[in-house]
């Protein structure tokens, strides 16, 4: 004896009446909804675990997470002479005839996913008419 | 054979004009094997139409990546080619692309020796879609350059992503009124899923009659999702709406993405097991990008795999829409009917924020990033980013609608799964 007994769905004719489609589409609806509500719940639960896990680590903790390994490019490292004559003539091109001074550069963060950041700034950027 | 007797006679002719009539005489008769002959008319309009969607890809730059090949493809199903893929007219009229020829001996145990197989270059290539080859290989290059972060720091944008299935359901039953069979109407419900790639590997083992026109719309859909959705969007908001902030989203950390990765690749493989070659090779291109150790594997697929695949893919879908098949009322149906399905797709995640919105006031979702479930990543989030900056200029939504952005790819790769596993011949 089958686990589940036949449904509509598996017994679809080739051209199913609208009331059978509907039927099947909202078992259909049912069946993502409860997939990805599930997924929801597990995952909303997954991140209260490491939150709580986080938590107990405590500020000793997070310093140990912080406290990675130098990395060659870190924030506050030196910018070479070359890369900053290379900004200077990026922002040239950028502004025309313009002028500008350039009071500050800092090197990013390569720890950190900055795709999306840099997507926005661009998008930001893109959006004003330099004069 | 007048032709031959007028030649004999001019032999009594001097030489060199025996000769040059000889030449002219050979120049007409090879034209016999060239292939003019062999042009229908349905060709000549595929050629339009391929000239049409060159248009789009190249000047209009609409999913170029995936309409080049397809135009190409489709130019070369309606050219008398040689060697390039062999194709049947089946009872119906419709003609079947991509067969293959065995031959081989009977064994006298009952069994049968193949000797060869021939076919054309595309007979071959073609088996990548047959077979359900292609698709899940673009999920994994899909998959290894997918942030998942956004979806698990906010895991409720995943309700967002089922939502907007809704327009993929909506318009099963809408194809249906029209007098599309079952699997046909859920192949062209898919399209709403705004998932190219889904509706490649659903079409093709559900209706692959119907592969070229799906395909067609879907990507050319896709491509116009940033005209589609923005008036859906602002007819079903208020301007108080689309203002919403939303609060800034946690960090997750890498062994939170890993856990994700195998979580959904479990669950969603024992909840809809047809899903599997989507939502696998999605999860391990994932992997390969979260571990941090396969930095080969992951550039392979994010890079080389994903291309090669994508060039493969494109032009066998294009190879498909032979003009016997694609000049047919129903493609205009079908053109029809994804755009209905986009449209519902759209309105139905802007209406379960709304909804998700009544059951969590303290913080609440921006209806705008509902819309981004229907998939198309990563370019329905920047419509919602877009549309967002139109209501408050310092409002970042991009992060956030990347959330059911992603969470569209998995509830399409489902309800795909689902179609398998109730209508798979």
């Amino acid at each position: 004896m089958p686990l589940f007994p036949a449904t509509l769905a598996l017994t679809l004719p080739e051209y199913p009446t609208l009331a059978d489609s509907l039927q099947y589409q909202l078992t259909g609806f049912l069946v993502v909804v409860f997939t990805l509500g599930s997924l929801a719940a597990l995952v909303g639960l997954l991140g209260r675990i490491f939150a709580a896990l986080d938590k107990r680590r405590g500020p000793a903790g997070a310093a140990a997470k912080t406290a990675l390994p130098a990395h060659p490019a870190a924030p506050g490292d030196e910018i070479s002479p070359a890369i900053l004559a290379a900004i200077a003539g990026a922002v040239a091109a950028a502004l025309g005839d313009s002028r500008f001074a350039i009071r500050s550069v800092q090197m990013a963060d390569p720890r950190q996913n900055l795709v999306w950041s840099a997507e926005g700034r661009r998008s930001i950027y893109a959006s004003r008419h330099v004069r | 054979m007048e032709r031959r007797g007028a030649t004999q006679h001019l032999r009594l002719a001097p030489r060199p004009v025996t000769i040059l009539l000889d030449i002219l005489h050979d120049f007409v008769a090879f034209f016999q094997l060239t292939a003019f002959s062999s042009v229908t008319w349905q060709m000549a309009t595929m050629w339009v139409v391929c000239g049409v969607l060159f248009y789009l890809g190249v000047h209009k730059k609409f999913e170029p990546l995936l309409l080049v090949p397809i135009a190409f493809g489709a130019l070369l199903a309606n050219l008398p080619t040689e060697g390039m893929i062999t194709s049947r007219v089946l009872a119906d009229g419709l003609v079947e692309t991509g067969v293959l020829t065995v031959h081989g001996t009977p064994l006298d145990t009952g069994g049968f020796r193949i000797d060869h197989i021939t076919g054309g270059l595309y007979d071959f290539l073609y088996q990548g879609i047959k077979l359900e080859i292609f698709p899940p290989l673009i999920f994994l290059g899909i998959g290894a350059l997918t942030d998942f972060g956004p979806l698990i720091a906010n895991p409720r944008t995943l309700l967002l992503g089922a939502a907007a299935q809704l327009g993929v359901l909506a318009t099963f039953l809408g194809a249906g009124l029209l007098g599309f069979n079952a699997q046909q109407s859920a192949s062209i419900g898919i399209i709403g899923g705004a998932d190219g790639p889904t509706a490649i590997f659903l079409t093709s083992k559900l209706a692959p009659e119907l592969l070229g026109a799906v395909a067609v719309a879907a990507y050319t859909y896709m491509a116009l999702v940033p005209l589609i959705q923005p008036p859906i969007m602002r007819a079903l908001t208020t301007a108080k709406e689309r203002k919403i902030r939303m609060q800034s989203l946690r960090q997750v950390s890498r062994l939170e993405k890993l856990v994700f990765a195998l979580l959904v690749t479990v669950t969603v493989i024992l909840l809809v097991p047809a899903a599997a070659p989507l939502i696998g090779m999605l999860m391990l291109g994932n992997f390969l990008r979260e571990c941090g150790v396969t930095e080969r594997l992951l550039k392979a697929s994010q890079t080389e795999i994903i291309n090669v695949v994508t060039i493969f893919l494109g032009t066998s879908v294009g190879i498909t829409m032979a003009g016997e098949n694609f000049l047919r009322p129903q493609t205009l149906l079908i053109i029809a009917l994804g755009i209905v399905a986009f449209g519902l797709g759209t309105a139905g995640g802007v209406l379960a924020a709304k909804l998700l919105n009544l059951f969590s006031r303290r913080n609440p979702i921006n209806p705008l990033i509902g819309s981004a479930g229907v998939s198309a990543v990563p370019m329905a989030a920047r419509v919602s980013q877009v549309e967002g900056q139109k209501a408050d200029p310092a409002n970042f939504l991009l992060m956030h609608a990347m959330g059911p952005n992603v969470a569209g790819v998995i509830g399409t790769a489902v309800i795909a799964g689902y179609y398998i596993a109730t209508l798979g011949k």
